[in-house]
């Protein structure tokens, strides 16, 4: 049959199963063009999979591996539980109608693909070897890919090949992985890919605000801030999300530029927010709390056909949370997290309707006692999810207490307040700054401020249609809605590196690179910094080692909270001279150089060391590292 | 050598490493032993370190009788029912299916059962309970009867199917 005779309908179907393979063509094709990110993301792969462990590092993420286990067998419910302690109850599963729902569906659904690939290829390779093979390939096409950004493909070519067969051979004789694992394995490989594509969004959207250098600053950055970092091979929500909201930031302002600037590129930020929803329903609805007025308000037209094409647009990407909700509970808008909590002994029989307590919105939900209908039910569920936002951001207006934002921000020790028995008394909690000291420019920010005068009513209207400055603002608006979202937890056990404010992070950096002096040390001395950041690497691990050989984790955390404090305040001052003089780059250099370095430094210590021994380090080359240094 | 084929030539080196490494090329052992029986999850604390991730128990779709029958024999009825099949793999701890057959209108509730033992993967088939219910108390050309397949954990039940059936009576 010639293409003319073919019915339309037929020629749609055939056009829509052709678009993926377009997409994916088109995408490998955009990876080929830009090196600095393929570069970048094979390389934040490679680094985060040196200090990937598979094991369980807080034991709610059994409640996510059980989800992911039950969704690649085709159920919601993780009842009965594929695995876990034993003995011991199981945080984070809800019990509706007498069933075991787990949470983050969006994020298990994420990792289900991988795990059927997984399951399927642990037929024929070994897993463990696979990974190994991987990383290898990971650390080739990061060479490659970095000699042709410098112009040195042949050095970048036998250099990168030298190493993997080298890694390679250092990564055989491992223990096989047990099949119980790939779950685990498959949402861990899902946050590590997060978080390597949250780096090449950021280095996107910073080179197209301000060119390629400094997208790549950015990129590099946010790859190896602490807390992204650190999140990255633990399979929380933390990656996943903060990766949809940088996509919600960079399709932001997309929408605001150029050719680009279509209602479908207005419609991802709203799509970003809807799937976040999916992964973490409060985290979601801040994006959306952020975004929504944002927009509106910086958007070059609001036409009723336009916006009605984005509500179109959110509720599909809705689409997913809301029938999960619906199939778990009969109400699309409760997801199972504001169900009761699974206390072991409070379910009986899959037959007795399910443990009766109180969702956080404060009515009894036992079982589907929802209003009855679905519009009701609906309604019911949108008034209790708003009141229960409404209220946690009401509580972080009020938690907005100077010593609270100290220890959350600043500087942590022992916090008054934070249980250290969860932590086996280490004090390995640390302050944002301690652990992102290059979110500590910000605070110079003001510097930059100074001396501008507010604008007039006709120049705000000029600046908020400004690409630059609407994004600004909601980057800025975002940073305080998720920040007052999660700031009457905080500070809190378990945390780390207050891993609830992981997806403000890069936009944190985002805004530290969008000040005119960090342009001026990407522009000038980028070799410079670049030479510096690795040579002060080695040099920050070398020192680690010797100065915190047999100290215990909280110490050594401490030690670098103080250190990565010590270099903030640094880099603070420079940022802040920078801005009011015309500083020599090089001095910069030296700076973030020391930002970068603190950083990588802890993220390899922390993931190799201090939470390293007597784990299961995905690659055997990382036990060895770990029994060489002499840090413990 | 150029670049590009260096670069194809560790490809396919690392490649062939991976594939060898599995049961398609035998003889050739990268892992130094089996895998381990468990991971552990390590936390700070709590006297958690001791707790190790643990098979449990997954369960594939049970296949269940859409109907059954009332069949004379000696001067009762026996119920004939189909036995059940269910896909079970266990973990550290054994469960025991149940296959229940309640009939209402007949007053009549039988139930077997299978124990499957610890660290088990097979197609668990459960056969009907044998039951009869006196002639004079079937009426009419059929009764209800609900079939309802369970998995008991020990320290829990959970039921895995549930159906309605209906038992035709043969004269």
């Amino acid at each position: 049959m010639s293409h003319a005779r073919r019915p339309a309908v037929v020629r749609r179907v055939l056009a829509a199963a052709r678009r993926p393979l377009t997409a994916w063509r088109r995408g490998l094709a955009a990876l080929q063009a830009d090196r600095p990110a393929t570069a970048l993301f094979l390389g934040s792969v490679a680094f985060y999979g040196l200090y990937l462990r598979v094991d369980v590092f807080i034991v709610d993420t059994f409640a996510v591996a059980n989800t992911a286990s039950a969704l690649a067998g085709g159920r919601l419910a993780v009842d009965p539980l594929a695995f876990g302690p034993s003995d011991v109850r199981l945080p984070g599963l809800h019990a509706v109608d007498g069933r075991l729902y787990g949470r983050n569906y969006g994020h298990a659904a994420a990792a289900v693909p991988l795990l059927w690939a997984l399951r399927a290829l642990s037929a024929a390779v070994e897993i463990r070897v696979l990974l190994a093979g991987l990383w290898s390939l990971c650390v080739l096409g990061a060479a490659v890919q970095v000699g042709r950004v410098v112009g040195r493909e042949r050095v970048g070519s036998l250099a990168g090949s030298a190493l993997a067969l080298a890694l390679l051979g250092a990564n055989l004789g491992g223990r096989g992985l047990p099949r119980e694992s790939l779950s685990l394995l498959s949402l861990q490989l899902t946050t590590v890919l997060a978080a390597a594509l949250l780096a090449v969004v950021a280095y996107r959207l910073l080179r197209a605000l301000h060119g390629r250098r400094v997208g790549v600053l950015a990129g590099v950055t946010t790859a190896v801030a602490g807390p992204v970092g650190f999140w990255a091979p633990i399979p929380k929500r933390h990656a996943v999300t903060a990766l949809l909201a940088m996509v919600a930031l960079y399709g932001f302002y997309r929408a605001r530029t150029g050719a680009d600037r279509r209602v479908r590129h207005r419609a991802i930020p709203y799509a970003a927010a809807a799937l976040t929803a999916w992964v973490s329903a409060p985290e979601g609805l801040a994006l959306l709390a952020a975004l929504g007025p944002v927009d509106l308000l910086t958007a070059r037209e609001n036409r009723p056909r336009t916006l009605a094409l984005l509500g179109g647009a959110f509720l599909l990407a809705l689409a997913p949370f809301l029938l999960t909700n619906a199939a778990v509970s009969g109400n699309p808008l409760l997801p199972p997290r504001m169900w009761p909590d699974y206390a072991a002994g409070t379910l009986d029989g899959g037959s007795t309707p399910g443990a009766a307590g109180t969702a956080p919105g404060g009515g009894t939900t036992g079982g589907r006692t929802a209003p009855p209908g679905a519009l009701a039910a609906t309604i019911g569920g949108a008034g209790t999810a708003l009141d229960v936002f409404l209220a946690q951001l009401d509580r972080g207006v009020r938690a907005l207490e100077p010593r609270r934002l100290f220890h959350v921000l600043v500087r942590s020790g022992r916090i008054p307040g934070v249980d250290y028995a969860r932590t086996g008394g280490y004090t390995v909690e640390l302050a944002l700054i301690e652990a992102a000291p290059v979110v500590a420019g910000l605070l110079a920010a003001p510097v930059a401020l100074c001396g501008r005068r507010l604008p007039s009513r006709a120049a705000f209207g000029r600046v908020r249609r400004d690409p630059i400055r609407a994004t600004d603002l909601f980057a800025a608006a975002y940073v305080a809605v998720l920040g007052l979202l999660y700031l009457p937890r905080l500070p809190l056990h378990s945390t780390i590196t207050v891993r609830y404010l992981v997806p403000v992070v890069p936009f944190l950096v985002y805004g530290v690179c969008r000040l005119e002096p960090v342009h001026r040390v990407a522009e000038r001395e980028g070799e410079r910094l670049a030479a510096l950041a690795v040579a002060a690497t080695v040099g920050g691990v070398a020192l680690a080692a010797v100065a915190l050989a047999g100290v215990d984790p909280g110490t050594a955390m401490q030690a670098h909270a103080v250190a990565n404090l010590a270099v903030a305040g640094l880099f603070a001052a420079w940022l802040a001279a920078a801005l009011a003089t015309d500083l020599d780059a090089r001095v910069g250099a030296a700076v973030l150089a020391l930002v970068l370095a603190a950083s990588v430094a802890f993220l390899l210590l922390s993931g190799i060391e201090y939470f390293g021994q007597g784990r299961g380090f995905a690659l055997p080359v990382a036990r060895s590292l770990e029994r060489l240094f002499p840090v413990r | 050598m150029t670049a590009d084929r260096t670069v194809a030539l560790t490809t396919a080196a690392v490649l062939a490493v991976v594939l060898a490494s599995g049961p398609l090329v035998p003889g050739v052992a990268f892992t130094g032993g089996a895998a381990d029986a468990a991971l552990d999850y390590r936390a700070f604390g709590e006297g958690t370190a001791e707790m190790g991730v643990e098979k449990r128990l997954a369960l594939g779709a049970a296949t269940v009788p859409d109907a059954g029958a009332l069949v004379r024999s000696d001067g009762a009825y026996r119920i004939d029912l189909d036995p059940v099949e269910l896909p079970v793999e266990t973990g550290a701890r054994p469960v025991v299916v149940r296959y229940a057959v309640g009939v209402p209108s007949l007053g009549h509730t039988r139930e077997t059962s299978t124990a499957v033992p610890a660290r088990t993967g097979r197609v668990v088939r459960v056969a009907a309970p044998d039951g009869t219910v006196p002639a004079d108390a079937v009426t009419g050309g059929g009764h209800e009867a609900t079939l309802v397949v369970s998995v008991d954990l020990g320290d829990r039940t959970l039921s895995v199917a549930r159906t309605t059936v209906t038992l035709e009576v043969e004269r």
